[in-house]
């Protein structure tokens, strides 16, 4: 199957030509008259974009479709009017080719390409896929903040291409201080209490145990995450095949000095034996197999993932180009490792709260 | 792709403000876009000041060539500045309409610039040498730059011409101008910098060297923030104001599009060797930015590289004695210290001096008096870099050093570096670059935070002590005296001679040996070549003893045969022994037969005689025939 798998993030070829021969597709000179296959797709990686020479009129769109799945950068300086107007716009939308530059003066380039590497991917996959039509989604939240509770449920509010519910864990806090902030919330939500002793992993399974949804997904209370964030974790599964899919922690806001910080050049799209706790999505019939989370207060993402390679399951890393984590200041958060970890090597620095354009729902 | 108006709990950010001046980032200038030459409204006035000491026909020249600018005449205005000609000078006739002639008899070029300064009243100072006649579009094209931002600095592209003069009426006649000056050469080191820096955009700290006074024009604003012209340089006196104007925030831009003729080769082309021996001698006290020419290790100059601000307001004696003893001990020899605390309020108490309530303050004070780099009061001035830094925390010997390597590398305008987190707030360092925050000061709308100029004009970074080295007083090695630092040196240095020297006679040694060795091989390949031939020779000798072999050999099978045949002989005897003892039992029979037939004879007696001789006959028989044994 054509997917991301793969992706190169940093590339360090140029640019190649794809064009209509009238009845073929050339891909720096090589015809495709029966489509890519995952060897061609690997060939491709290495380079920064593909420009695409649209004919006059319509043309086959099959092995351009699965560029876009591949999540090939694609760009045309223009696009004749009989393209759909979805992948007319995506291809020649410029702004990931404009120089761009952090807060300490270090490229955007690859970012930027990246961001849009995975609008051409979700194009590309949702037209065999519809993640809305994958079933339902549990969002299992466990919080201990009430201050948060509105915060979190305006993020998953958001949630597009997807059909989902909301299991939320008030730990320690009143069930009612959801009930109240989830009033006009658009999605199936139930509300569990949980006194303050119970450790976090007892949480989790509480609130699985609710769950109807034949995926579960963990959400944590405080970071932001990408209106397409759950719809892209089903498209992952589904092209991956691994048993948990997530993604890597790239963005943080620093919330004590105000900066935002990309640090950890992650290789994603690749079988992984790490992801983030905050994106962990699997079937809720594995949860169940493993024996849920163990009962700990913490790690219990880290034993989840451990427990699932020991079952013989695998664990995919798909971009982290649409989370970002919250590092609140010392005094409110129960552990947290020190600031200046997130500053040393870190690859880019924004002043400022500064998402990506990917969370940023574009 | 529809876009929310927000992320769903951002953090409130000031509203990005629109900057009523364009941002430029470091001295990449390319985010402005001058209008093309004629096609666009004036209104900015500039003076050009012009010093000059004797030589009336160049100046006639140089005025004829202000005449007749693409620029209106009534936004010129011309200050002739005779600073003290043998022959005084006067205005030619040939002139822009709004030309003035001052004296300033104070030799020396940088008090007739000043001179001409401070008469003059334009938006922008246009700096032009007596000597040099500007192309027709030269003034225009500097202004059009000016009226985009108030912090520029415009050069023209100077060209050295030794063509036979022109009148000054050819030069008002000229349509093009070139046409009667070239062949000229280009200003050489000016074009190599422009070239070798991208236009100049990628220059950062060193694009101010641009600022030479042969024609070369400067907001009046950004002048007046960077000081007149420094009159005590007796040369490079365009130089150190471009260095300050840097300092103040200019941005700097070679202009290609105007020219300016000198009139005669360029001095430095005469005099380059004289010129840099001068400058070299005045320069580096004022540019700190010239470190090739800063390389003394403990010298002091008039202005530092880095000024070190700390607020010692309540800090303890030791740890402001922490932080300022190790800044002093730095890598970098020209920094130097304020100390920012209440001093007026400082006073001491000599009858009971310990129950000061400042008593902290003045023991700092007292400590430090005598050290010229370490000053009570007053703020961080001239420094290209600050560095503000909290007591008690102490740079490693190479820390300051390193964070401004991490500044000018990324043309950074601050770098924080994250000291602590605590309940109460973050604990940080920072290096400001004065040219940035200089700049972000003009550039800052009402309310505006001054790092975000900074980032935008700069870049802005944070980084975390451990990688520079920075730490708490509590952990600091102590500072090692220059005498024991020296006397360890010496110490090193000897016992590396002597592993060297040891190493040095090891080495003699298994030099020798190898040669012993070589010596033995050779001897060896010698007694293998011998033992060869012997091998030779005895594989003959084995061959000629396998042939004697073979012969024996056939001996053997000879003797072999022979041993048959006896053993056959023996068989023989055997069987024939054999049937000799089957005889002899016979024989014995026979006698046996033969006694019993005597007995009965003997009874018989007739036969006795006859018997006798038959047993005799049986004797002979018997003695003669007994078998082998």
């Amino acid at each position: 199957m054509i997917s991301p798998q793969g992706f190169l993030r940093a590339p360090s070829a140029e640019t190649a030509e794809a064009r209509w021969d009238g009845s073929q597709w050339i891909i720096s000179g090589t015809a495709f008259p029966d489509g890519l296959t995952e060897g061609d797709v690997a060939g491709l990686r290495d380079l920064r974009d593909v420009r695409i020479e649209w004919p006059q009129s319509s043309a086959p769109l099959d092995v351009i479709h699965q560029l876009a799945s591949a999540g090939v950068p694609l760009h045309s300086a223009a696009a004749p009017d009989w393209l759909d107007p979805d992948l007319r716009d995506l291809v020649t939308d410029a702004r990931w080719l404009e120089p761009e530059i952090d807060g300490t003066g270090a490229s955007l380039a690859d970012l930027r390409r990246e961001e849009h590497s995975l609008r051409l991917r979700r194009l590309g996959l949702r037209r065999s896929m519809n993640t809305s039509e994958r079933g339902l989604v549990s969002v299992i939240v466990a919080s201990r903040r009430p201050a948060l509770t509105a915060f979190t449920l305006a993020q998953i509010a958001r949630q597009r291409h997807v059909d989902l519910e909301v299991v939320y864990a008030a730990h320690g806090f009143p069930a009612e201080v959801v009930r109240q902030e989830a009033r006009d919330f658009p999605f199936p939500i139930e509300i569990v209490e949980l006194g303050s002793e119970t450790v976090f992993g007892e949480v989790i399974n509480a609130g699985v145990a609710r769950a109807n949804g034949g995926y579960i997904a963990k959400w944590d209370d405080d970071d932001w995450y990408s209106p397409d964030h759950l719809s892209d974790l089903l498209l992952a599964k589904e092209y991956s095949g691994a048993d948990v899919v997530g993604m890597p922690t790239e963005f943080y806001y620093l919330e004590p000095l105000d900066i935002t910080v990309r640090r950890g050049r992650w290789r994603t799209e690749i079988t992984a034996d790490l992801v983030s706790g905050a994106t962990l999505l699997l079937e809720r019939t594995t949860f169940q197999e493993i024996g849920g989370f163990q009962p700990v207060p913490q790690g219990g993402d880290t034993r989840l993932l451990k427990a699932i390679e020991a079952a013989g399951g695998t664990i995919y890393r798909t971009h982290g180009m649409g989370l970002l984590v919250r590092r609140a200041a010392t005094a409110q958060h129960t552990w947290q490792p020190p600031l200046s970890e997130f500053i040393r090597g870190s690859a880019n620095q924004w002043r400022g709260f500064h998402p990506t354009r990917i969370l940023e729902g574009s | 792709m529809n876009r929310p108006s927000t992320l769903p709990g951002a953090p409130a950010m000031t509203p990005r403000v629109t900057p009523s001046i364009p941002r430029i980032r470091g001295n990449d200038y390319s985010s402005l876009t001058p209008p093309e030459i004629g096609a666009w409204t004036p209104a900015m006035r500039v003076s050009v000041i012009v010093p000059a000491y004797n030589g009336q026909e160049k100046l006639d020249l140089a005025l004829a060539g202000l005449a007749e600018q693409s620029y209106p005449a009534d936004l010129i205005e011309v200050i002739v500045v005779d600073n003290g000609s043998e022959q005084p000078l006067r205005l030619p006739e040939i002139r822009p309409v709004n030309t003035r002639l001052i004296l300033c008899e104070i030799p020396g070029r940088a008090n007739a610039r000043n001179a001409g300064l401070q008469v003059a009243t334009g938006d922008v100072i246009h700096w032009l040498d007596s000597d040099v006649v500007l192309d027709r579009v030269a003034i225009e094209a500097h202004m059009r730059w000016h009226h985009l931002a108030p912090y520029l600095s415009v050069t023209s592209y100077l060209r050295f011409t030794t063509v036979e003069s022109p009148t000054p009426a050819d030069v008002i006649a000229a349509d093009d101008r070139a046409k009667l000056f070239e062949p000229a050469d280009p200003h050489e080191w000016i074009v190599n910098l422009v070239e070798s820096t991208d236009k100049l955009r990628s220059a950062a700290q060193g694009a101010f060297p641009l600022h030479v006074g042969g024609s070369t024009s400067v907001n009046a604003g950004l002048i007046k923030a960077a000081g007149p012209m420094d009159e005590e340089l007796i040369l490079g006196q365009d130089t150190e104001m471009g260095y300050r104007l840097s300092e103040a925030g200019a941005v700097f831009i070679p202009e290609p599009l105007s020219i300016g003729y000198h009139l005669g080769p360029t001095m430095r082309m005469r005099e380059r060797t004289p010129i840099s021996r001068v400058s070299h001698a005045f320069t580096p006290d004022r540019i700190p930015h010239y470190r090739w020419l800063r390389q003394h290790p403990t010298r002091q100059y008039l202005t530092p590289y880095v000024e070190v601000e700390i607020d010692v307001t309540d800090a303890s004696y030791e740890d402001v004695r922490a932080t300022v003893d190790n800044l002093l001990a730095g890598t970098i020899p020209d920094l130097s210290v304020v100390l920012v605390g209440p001093w007026d309020e400082v006073e001491p108490e000599y009858r009971a001096p310990l129950t000061n309530p400042r008593l902290d303050l003045v023991l700092i004070r007292g400590h430090y008096d005598g050290e010229a780099r370490v000053r009570a009061g007053g703020r961080a001035g001239p420094a290209p870099y600050v560095l503000r830094l909290p007591p008690g925390w102490v740079p490693g010997e190479d820390s300051v050093a390193q964070l401004i390597d991490l500044m000018t590398e990324r043309s950074l305008g601050l770098v924080s570096v994250l000291l602590a987190e605590r309940p109460e707030g973050i604990v940080a360092a920072r290096v400001e670059r004065t040219a940035a925050f200089a700049r972000a000061e003009m550039l800052a709308e009402e309310g505006e935070d001054l790092d975000g100029v900074v980032t935008e004009v700069y870049g802005s970074m944070w980084v975390d002590p451990e990688t520079y080295g920075l730490v708490p007083a509590a952990d600091a090695s102590p500072l090692e005296a220059r005498r024991s630092a020296y006397r360890r040196r010496l110490k090193e240095k000897a016992e590396e001679e002597k592993r060297r020297s040891a190493w040095q006679g090891e080495l003699e040694k298994l030099k020798k040996e190898g040669e012993r060795l070589n010596g033995e091989v050779k001897r060896l390949n010698g007694e293998v070549k011998r033992l060869n031939g012997e091998v030779k020779r005895l594989n003959g000798e084995v061959e000629r003893r396998d042939g004697e072999v073979e012969r024996l050999n056939g001996q053997v099978e000879r003797r072999d045969g022979e041993v048959e045949r006896l053993n056959g002989e023996v068989t023989e005897a055997r069987a024939e022994a054999q049937r000799w003892r089957t005889s002899a039992v016979q024989f014995r029979r026979e006698i046996g037969t033969l006694r019993r037939q005597i007995s009965v004879l003997k009874r018989g007696r007739g036969l006795t005689r006859i018997t006798r001789s038959g047993i005799r006959r049986i004797r002979g028989l018997l003695s003669d025939q007994s078998p082998p044994k």
